[in-house]
Order: C-alpha cells, then structure tokens, then sequence
C-alpha cells in the first residue's frame, strides 16, 4: 500500500512540479526567470505579464476566438455524435456495420492534408470560422465511446416499454436516452471542448485572417518569437523579440490553461465512469 | 539531440515541398506566357489596385492597420489584402506550398528569409510552370532604385539571376557587419583581470586560461560553481576553435549556411571535413573537453538554458561563450552590469600558425517577394512600384521602423554613424520596454537594399556600454574577425543555382552529409569515438554517404557560374 502511494506521489510530482514552475514564474520578474533563480515560489513578484497579455488586442481576440470556436465547435460535435452514434447502435438498423466500417476506415486512411484542403476550400469554408469546426466535427473515436455506451447502457427493453405508451423516436432519445448517457456525454464534451482549444493547425492553414485566429495560434505566435531567426536577424530586434517573449511567456501559458483547469473538476467524476463502460465492456 | 530533430523535420518539410511542387503541376497554371514576350502595359499614375499579399505577421504587428499599409495606400493607391500565416518557420512553409498546391495563391508572396522563403529549386519549378511572374521587364520599365541597387550590388545581383538569366524573385540583401561574422568567443574580462590574465591567443593560452577559470575561482564566492565555456545547438562551440586548425566554412548552425563544410581549393569544390586540419582541431577541442573545460551541455542546450548559465542569479558562473553576440547568454542592461564583463577575443593562432574567422554570407539565396500569374499586369506593375519605393532610402526607413518622426528621424547635431567614417543617415526611435507595440512598420517583410552603406550609416549611441549602444559594441568587435577569413577558399553558394532536376538528390545528400559530419564531429569530442583510431572509418563513411556525388554535383553548377 506505501508503495503505491509512493508511487503516485512521484507522479504526481512530475505533473505538478512543471506546472507550478510556470504558475511561479508568471508571476516573477523576468529577470528573475532568466537568471534562473524561480523555483517554485515567485521571485520578485510582478504582475507585468499581466498586463502586457491583457494589453495585446491580438490576444484577447484570440481568446474570445477560442470560446466561440470552443462553445459552438463543442455543441455541434456533441450533437453530431449522438447523432450517428445512436442509430449505430439500435440493432434494429439496416446496414449499420457497413456504415460503422466507413467511419472506422477514417481512422486509418485520410486523405491527406493538400486534399482535405482542396475540399475544404472548394466548399467554400475557407477563410471562415466553420473551417474549424465543421471539418472536425466528428471524431471516430467519441463515435465508439457514444455507441458503445448507448448499446450497453440503454437495454433493448427500455425501447420497447416506452414505444408500448406511444414513444417515437426522438421522443426517446430527448427523454430517455440522453439523461441515462450524461456521463458518456460529458466525457465526450471535455474531449471536444479540449480538442478544440488546444488545436492550432487547422487555424493555421485555413485562416488567413489573422482576427479569426484562435488563441493558440497567437500564443505560438509569441512563444516561437525569440527561438526563429537566424545569422541574419538585427541583435537590436532580437533583443527587443526576446524582452517581449521573456514577458510574455508564462503569464501567456497559464491564462491559456485556466479555462481547461476550470471545467476539468467538473467533469472529472463522470470521467473513469464514462471511459470505463466505452471502453471495456465493448 | 534538438540539432538531428531540426534535420530531420526540415527533410520532411522538402518531402513535402516536392509533393506540393508536383501537385501545383496539375492545379496551378493558368495564364502562363503573360509576362513573357509581350510588352507591358504602359501606365502612368496610380490606377486603383487591390493587390492579395501572403506574409508572415509577427506578434506584435497588424499588418491590416499598420502605417506603412496606409502610407502604401496613400502614396500609389494600393488596397492590401492580407492573407497571413506566422511566424513558425515550418507550418509556415507548408501553409505557402498548400496555397500554391491547391491553386488558391495570392498575388503577391511577401515573405521573410528566416521565416521561410522561396528556394531556387522552387523558383525555377514554379518559373516554368508559369505559376511565377519573372520579374526583369518590370524592373526595366517601372523600378529605376531597384535596377541601380542590383546593378550597384553585382552579389545580390547574381543571387537573384537564374542561370536563364531571369528573376523569378527578389531576394533580400541584408549586408550585416557582424553577422558575416557569427563564430566568435565573448570571455568575462572582469575574470581575466582578476586572476591577473590576458585575453588568450593562442590555443595553449586559451586552455590555461580556461584553467584558471575553472579552479582559481574568479568569482570570489569560495565555490567551483564556474562554468569556464559554453554554447547552445544554434551557436556551434566547434567553429571558432576549428579555424585556430584549418578555415571552417560552417558558421552558425541554422543561419542557411554551409555545414557540409564545402570550400574552394583552386577553382574545385572540397569539403575541410576529412582534413588533417580538421582532425588536429577535434583533437584539441576534445582534449579541452576531457579536462572538463567546455560545459557538458554546450552541445545539447538550447539559448534558453544557455541564458539561464549567462544571467545566473548571484554570482556570474559563465567564463566565455562561442555565440554571435553576448546578448544570446547574457540580458544587455542587466541590473548588475555584468553584460559588460564579456568581451570579443579576436581569432586563435593554432600550432601550426592557423589564424582564420569563419566568413558567412549573411543574405540567403532564394526569394521573399514573388508574383505570381494571378496578378493581372496592372497589379504586377503597382507591386513592383511598391517595392521600388521600398528600395529607397527612405521608403527602407519608413518600410523597415515605421514612419518618420513617430519611428525614426533625422540625424541631430553630433549624432555619431555606427560606421565613423561615414556620414550619418537616419537614427531609430527607441521603443520604451514593456510598452505597447507600435504598429507602425513591416519589420522584415520591408528590409531588402540594406547594404553595408545603409546599415552602417545608422546613428547609434557612442556608449558601447549602453543598450543603446550595443549594435556598435558588436560592429567594433566584428573588426577583430574581419579580414582573417580565407577569401581563396569561399565557396560562393549563394551564386550557385543547381538544376532542379538534381535538387532532391542534393537537398538529401546534403542532408546526410551535415547530419554525419555533425555527429561524428561530436562524437569526437566528446570521445564517443577515438580520434586515432576511428577516424578512417569516418573518412569512409563520408564516401559513403555521396561525398563524391556531392561534389560532382556543387562542382558542375559552380563552372555554370558566370561571374566568378
């Protein structure tokens, strides 16, 4: 039993001591973190991070970029998902293997990534906040968690008890299946929702205007400021560069990880249920 | 470790390079002899243009509300619409060839040399396809600073000139004093003086003095806590101390340069890499090493970690640093004023009376503005006027810092050039630190005739000691290097343009050969590898690798040169 706790406590030190670095150092002086002398309590504490972050219009528009794109790209996945998960899962279905063999294909093939773009580009989504959330809409993955769950969870005579007093089928699933699969749902929503904020790649090749970009774009935008450049980059710009990032840095990685902190606790305790009844029992 | 990744992901990245350059076959075209032949248009005035840019915007521009985007409107009526990516050199280049790939490209690629650019191999691909507008008829008609710049620059001029005698784009020259020099050694003089040293000058005296650092204990806190030398993966440790041995062409590691280490013996291309010279130097280094002289990490940290050694709270710990200029290891300003401790130590004399500073081209061969055959000849001719006012002095000024009076001025009374001998030009506007960015020019995406006479014209502050004053510090400490470069043994690559249809074997045997020559050149350091008794295999391996291929191929694109 010691063991084990030793166990996780050296686990837990290797999340937690990363993260309460940068915590410390967001609230130090730059200076301080350059030297090196920020361990884990804040040195010289300064709350000019802050607000530079707050100060950077490009930042605060990328952040409300990344609730809309997390809000509205979360709502529609999670909508999607039941969606196809729940006719995949009633036995009754013609043709469900054929068409769950389409959807696990995915996983294994893809176009690529000129094609997609070609696609995505000739229906016209380029350039616009739905390029980031209709292409993504469905992952393969929450598609089998759903479905598992719904075939394990819903038993076959709850369809026809409810269809004996006259139940259709939306009607069942608003009623009866929804509330029965809350914690499958809200594990498949943390996964969206976290998938969503943290992805920065299809932002970055379908956007070209830069005030829909979200806000890992920016971030990675600053963060990689004093790591580019060459022999050929003016020692005065690079410092400049290089004050700014110093600046910037931490406060900016810590304000980009609230959101996720804040809706974790929430839905960490459907998290093992959830996963557990997807997974095994499948 | 992060040096062999960043190979690698650049491999992947030409890979796909090449399946985009494939597809932009199929896709692209469109009018394909447009600028070929037929005269253009003759304009006169400023016709109203909207003109689709793709560039890279930085953190703290916005390049849509930026005053040079207005003073561009204002002065040649010439609507931008921005289509951006970042400043992530990699995504970066993949977003630019999928734009090209899948047809929806811009009409004019405005891009940045570091950031990522057009490589000749994709200039003359994309040249024959038509995709790419040459530029030389625009030029002729419609851009007398830019005709006079290359004319004036034969360098540039060949840089830019394919070997069909075409601009397919125009590079940027960006002739920076101190940064042809990148390979120099910055030691702590408060160090020297306190233990009763001088600078080192030869290799013998810089190990006794590396010595010292490392037991006399220079900074008086009764610990071994001094770190004698150190680098980072950008900032190569190996160069300044090969050239005390033989002339090493390599210069800093990601500046585009040379790392195969090719040279010019007599007109024929060679590598130093399998050289007695180059033996005997990763022989001393590693006996540098096996004292426990150079810092274990000099090879693997990055600047990061090299800044955390240079800025170390409480005592100063870092005796010396092979970086370009201080400011990588140390903050310039630092509240205890040890950024002035360190100083530029001019090149080693070796034992066998080497002497050399390794010479790096500071411009990189390619493109950064490109037209393509989306712009209709209106367009193409506004673009070009746009980047002929760029050309001039003051278009450069206000282009590069923002507008006059809010960037930069003109020179007051007793205002000093960075260069002395000259007369001063123009002067900067400092940017107070932590204070909200300016938004009032491109930055890099404007900085193209920066010649030595431009750029060495600047007013800096004559106090080297002030921040203000740091580009002179670097320009005064660059003279100890200049000169001492082997200019018989240059091999001039920018000039070199190889065959397309060569430039994926040279792009992978290049490759390979840097990949090789850097590890085992650590491995020899570090004595993974015996320099007595491995070194013929190493020799071999090289052979192995292509180094033949290699050289047939830089030599037969080298004799194509026209202007040795």
């Amino acid at each position: 039993m010691f063991c084990v706790y030793l166990l996780l406590a050296v686990l837990l030190a290797v999340v937690l001591l990363p993260l309460l670095y940068i915590v410390a150092s967001s609230f130090s002086s730059p200076e301080a973190v350059s030297g090196g002398r920020v361990l884990l309590w804040p040195v010289d504490f300064s709350l000019r991070g802050y607000h530079a972050v707050f100060a950077n219009p490009q930042i605060i528009q990328g952040y409300l970029n990344s609730l809309f794109y997390t809000v509205v790209g979360t709502i529609v996945s999670v909508t999607m998902t039941i969606a196809i998960a729940y006719p995949l899962s009633r036995r009754t279905l013609v043709g469900r293997n054929v068409v769950m063999t389409l959807i696990l294909f995915t996983m294994l093939f893809t176009g690529g990534l000129i094609p997609t773009y070609l696609v995505v580009q000739s229906v016209g989504l380029l350039d616009t906040r739905w390029a980031l959330i209709i292409p993504q809409a469905i992952g393969v993955w929450q598609v089998i968690i759903a479905r598992t769950y719904f075939r394990t969870a819903i038993p076959d005579e709850l369809i026809e008890a409810s269809q004996l007093d006259g139940c259709g089928d939306l009607r069942f699933l608003w009623s009866v299946v929804i509330p029965l699969a809350k914690p499958m749902i809200a594990v498949v929503t943390l996964m969206y929702a976290i998938m969503q904020w943290n992805s920065y790649f299809d932002a970055l090749i379908y956007l070209k205007n830069p005030d829909l970009y979200p806000l890992q774009l920016v971030l990675r935008n600053i963060l990689i400021l004093n790591t580019t450049g060459g022999g050929a980059v003016d020692a005065s710009v690079m410092l400049q560069r290089q004050q700014m990032a110093d600046l910037l840095k931490y406060s900016l990685i810590v304000v980009a990880s609230v959101p996720v902190l804040l809706i974790y606790p929430f839905v960490a305790r459907y998290f093992t249920k959830g996963i557990l009844i997807g997974a095994v029992k499948g | 470790m992060s040096v062999r990744i960043s190979r690698r992901r650049r491999a992947a990245i030409a890979g796909i390079s090449l399946l985009a350059l494939g597809l932009a076959a199929c896709s692209g075209g469109g009018g394909s002899d447009t600028a070929e032949g037929k005269p253009l248009p003759t304009i006169t005035g400023n016709p109203a243009v909207t003109l689709n840019v793709f560039a890279p915007q930085s953190a703290d521009t916005n390049l849509a509300t930026n005053d040079f985007t207005k003073l561009i409107k204002q002065k040649f009526n010439l609507t931008i619409k921005w289509q951006t990516t970042t400043f992530d050199g990699g995504p970066s280049k993949e977003k630019r060839q999928i734009s090209l790939a899948s047809g929806d490209y811009p009409d004019l690629y405005l891009l940045i040399p570091w950031v990522d650019q057009f490589t000749t191999a994709e200039l003359l691909k994309l040249g024959n396809q038509g995709v790419v507008v040459p530029l030389n008829q625009l030029i002729d008609q419609y851009a007398p600073n830019i005709k006079k710049a290359l004319d004036s620059t034969p360098e540039w001029k060949a840089m830019a000139t394919a070997p069909d005698g075409k601009i397919y784009g125009m590079p940027q020259w960006v002739d920076c004093f101190h940064c042809s020099y990148p390979d120099k050694l910055w030691m702590n003089s408060a160090w020297l003086k306190k233990l009763g040293l001088e600078q080192p000058k030869t290799t013998e005296d810089l190990r006794k003095v590396l010595q010292a650092f490392k037991t006399q204990d220079p900074n008086g806190n009764g610990k071994a806590d001094e770190i004698p030398i150190s680098a980072n993966v950008r900032d190569n440790l190996i160069p300044y101390f090969m050239n005390a041995f033989i002339y090493d062409p390599q210069g800093q590691n990601n500046s585009g340069g040379n790392n195969t280490t090719l040279v010019l013996n007599n007109g024929k291309v060679d590598v130093q890499a399998n050289k007695d010279g180059w033996r005997e130097g990763l022989r001393y280094i590693n006996s540098l090493y096996k004292e426990g002289l150079i810092d274990k990490g000099a090879f693997t940290q990055n600047p990061d970690a090299m800044q955390q050694q240079g800025n170390h709270g409480g005592s100063v710990i870092l005796g010396a640093g092979t970086v370009m200029h201080s400011g990588i290891f140390v903050t310039v300003g630092s509240a205890d004023g040890r950024d002035q401790q360190y100083d530029a130590v001019p090149p080693l004399t070796g034992p066998s009376g080497a002497n050399y500073a390794s010479y790096v081209f500071p411009s990189i061969p390619g493109a950064t503005f490109v037209l393509t055959s989306k712009a209709t000849p209106e367009k193409q001719i506004q673009a070009i006027k746009m980047l002929d006012y760029i050309f001039t002095d003051e278009g450069e000024n206000n282009g590069q810092f923002g507008l006059e009076g809010k960037a930069w001025t003109k020179p007051g009374p007793g205002d000093v050039a960075l260069d002395e001998s000259l007369k001063p030009s123009f002067k900067q506007i400092p940017l107070k630190p932590g204070s909200k960015p300016r938004n009032s020019g491109w930055g890099a995406l404007a900085q193209y005739n920066n010649t030595a006479k431009y750029r060495n014209s600047e007013v800096i502050d004559t106090n080297t000691h002030s921040q203000a004053g740091y580009e002179r510090k670097l320009f005064d400490a660059t003279k100890l290097y200049a000169g001492h470069e082997d200019k018989a043994q240059i091999y001039p690559f920018w000039k070199v343009w190889i065959d397309p249809s060569l430039a994926n074997e040279t792009a992978t045997l290049q490759t390979n050969l840097e990949n090789y020559i850097q590890q085992n050149s650590l491995q020899f350091v570090t004595g993974s590898k015996n320099i007595d008794t491995d070194w013929d295999s190493y020799v071999k391996g090289l052979d192995g690798l292509g180094l033949k291929r290699y050289l047939e191929i830089q030599q037969t694109a080298y004799d194509k040169v026209p202007n040795k």
